[in-house]
């Protein structure tokens, strides 16, 4: 177990300084993929809410809105964290090799990478919450911060276990790209990246309740907040721990019979 | 001439290409299949809280939001993958490939890589453009259809010389992508009705950083608001910023040196 965490830990310390190497063009890269989207997003809202004349709809007022962007855009940068191909890569080059020799475990070792960037976008968020709890933060307490936190840090292993479900494929296809900008374009829907869930009808807002969706970034994002959540802080960690199950069995499941097709030539 | 049948040359290999990989040319259907049915889903589920977003009712949007399907099909098939390249080719040192054929390098460049894997969903997006059409609760002629798919293609363009624009510092500084995570942090903006910014953005984005011009301007010119006046700033940015990427272009290549990183 010790010799796993070291693992972890390296792997995660060499991809944060691969991470700064660049660092202009990282802070560039990072500030503009998540500043410009939520003021687009305040834009957007602030013309409907002016239009409607409203000053709260489904709950939200529009200091709330842009509260709730700019959390789950971090959150889903956390969860979402290094881009598809970093597993596919090693596959269809041959890097893989490498690792199948080393006394380590391959899924292990990735993790820590992929902790990485996420790791980045907890302290961001984190950040800006104590920003946010020291000038206006009335709503915001220590213990529903620690709670999304959590549940945040969860739901990123179910998607660094979604990432490698699909990133195996490579093993049999030649290209997993498409698939991984799929899965990120429904996860972003189903997870209210998109707009909150309560704006969606309630079919689908039900049915969405049927998929991992929801409990990775919608209701921890709401208890992080501290606003009313369709389900508890215990409820959403049970659920997550349910689909981290099922995700882990999968992923492992296609790893055993992917491994067994891969050639180590690389193209 | 000898451009066309070069790019006839480009067709044929990309398309054998792209039919060697069956199951990514059907995983790119699936993707972008999913990505148009939610940008329309999006805008569906706004317009159930509003009449009005940014001025443009639900039809004029419906028709902005195909409108950008159409263009990102054009993009995804003719320009993304090369412009994916540029970055590649400068750290590898692979440009020489191109430096040394007796055409221009910006052409061979920019067109080489035509994805046939995205040109299924660039006849959906036709498809979906057609239906937005549809949905139009204005009258129009074909003249001004004919310009406003004009001025998509010349937005697609636009976009494209954006796209290298931000990947062109590469030449100097040698990082994986330049500024392209900048552009794709942008990329919202095309997305939404011009008429949310206010006036410094509209200013900045129409004349600077030219996003407006991809499906904006041309659709407000369709709305027939300001439509002259929109016709002209479209043609007149585009000739300047177009002139002003190729400069910097030229400047890249001389700092080129062909050895790899």
């Amino acid at each position: 177990m010790k010799k796993r965490i070291n693992i972890f830990f390296q792997s995660l310390s060499i991809e944060l300084r691969n991470i700064f190497v660049y660092q202009f063009e990282f802070w560039v890269g990072v500030l503009s993929t998540t500043l410009i989207p939520i003021l687009v997003s305040y834009l957007l809202w602030k013309s409907i809410y002016e239009s409607r004349g409203v000053e709260t709809m489904n709950g939200f007022s529009l200091s709330g809105m842009v509260l709730y962007y700019f959390c789950i855009t971090i959150s889903w940068k956390a969860v979402f964290s290094k881009a598809s191909g970093f597993i596919a890569r090693d596959i269809y080059y041959g890097g893989l090799n490498k690792y199948l020799i080393y006394p380590i475990s391959y899924l292990n070792f990735k993790l820590g990478e992929y902790f990485a960037k996420s790791l980045f976008f907890y302290v961001n968020l984190l950040l800006f919450l104590l920003f946010y709890y020291f000038y206006w933060g009335n709503d915001l307490t220590i213990l529903s911060v620690s709670k999304g936190m959590i549940l945040i840090i969860f739901s990123t292993i179910i998607y660094y276990f979604i990432t490698c479900m699909t990133e195996y494929l490579t093993f049999w296809v030649e290209n997993t790209w498409s698939l991984a900008i799929l899965m990120r374009s429904i996860v972003g829907f189903g997870g209210g990246v998109l707009m909150p869930l309560s704006f969606y009808p309630e079919t689908v807002q039900n049915l969405l309740h049927f998929t991992p969706f929801p409990f990775l970034l919608y209701y921890p994002v709401l208890i992080l907040l501290n606003k009313e959540s369709s389900f508890s802080f215990l409820e959403n960690f049970g659920v997550l721990i349910f689909w981290n199950i099922v995700f882990f069995l999968i992923t492992r499941f296609i790893w055993n019979k992917g491994k067994y097709q891969y050639s180590g030539v690389g193209i | 001439m000898r451009y066309f049948k070069l790019y006839a040359h480009f067709l044929r290999f990309s398309f054998t290409k792209a039919l060697q990989f069956r199951v990514d040319f059907t995983f790119r259907i699936l993707m972008d299949l999913v990505y148009h049915i939610l940008n329309l889903a999006f805008f569906k589920l706004l317009f159930n809280h509003t009449n009005f977003i940014g001025g443009w009712s639900e039809s004029q949007v419906t028709l902005f939001v195909t409108s950008f399907i159409l263009f990102d099909g054009i993009y995804m098939t003719v320009f993304a993958t090369n412009a994916w390249w540029l970055p590649e080719h400068i750290n590898k040192g692979e440009l020489d490939h191109y430096l040394t054929k007796p055409v221009s390098p910006f052409f061979i460049f920019s067109f080489r890589e035509f994805a046939a894997n995205s040109f299924i969903n660039l006849l959906f997006g036709i498809g979906i453009f057609i239906w937005g059409l549809t949905q139009v609760q204005m009258s129009f002629n074909y003249l001004s259809l004919a310009i406003y798919v004009l001025l998509l293609l010349n937005g697609t363009f636009l976009f494209y010389m954006m796209s290298v624009l931000m990947t062109l510092p590469v030449f100097w500084t040698q990082s994986p992508r330049g500024f392209e995570l900048l552009l794709h942090g942008i990329d919202p903006v095309l997305k939404y009705p011009i008429g949310i910014q206010n006036k410094f953005l509209r200013v900045f984005f129409t004349f600077f950083l030219p996003m407006n011009l991809v499906c904006s301007l041309p659709a407000q010119f369709f709305f027939g608001e300001n439509a002259y006046q929109h016709l002209l700033i479209i043609i007149a940015v585009t000739l300047i910023f177009s002139k002003l990427v190729l400069i910097l272009w030229n400047k890249g290549l001389r700092q080129y040196s062909g050895a790899s990183s």
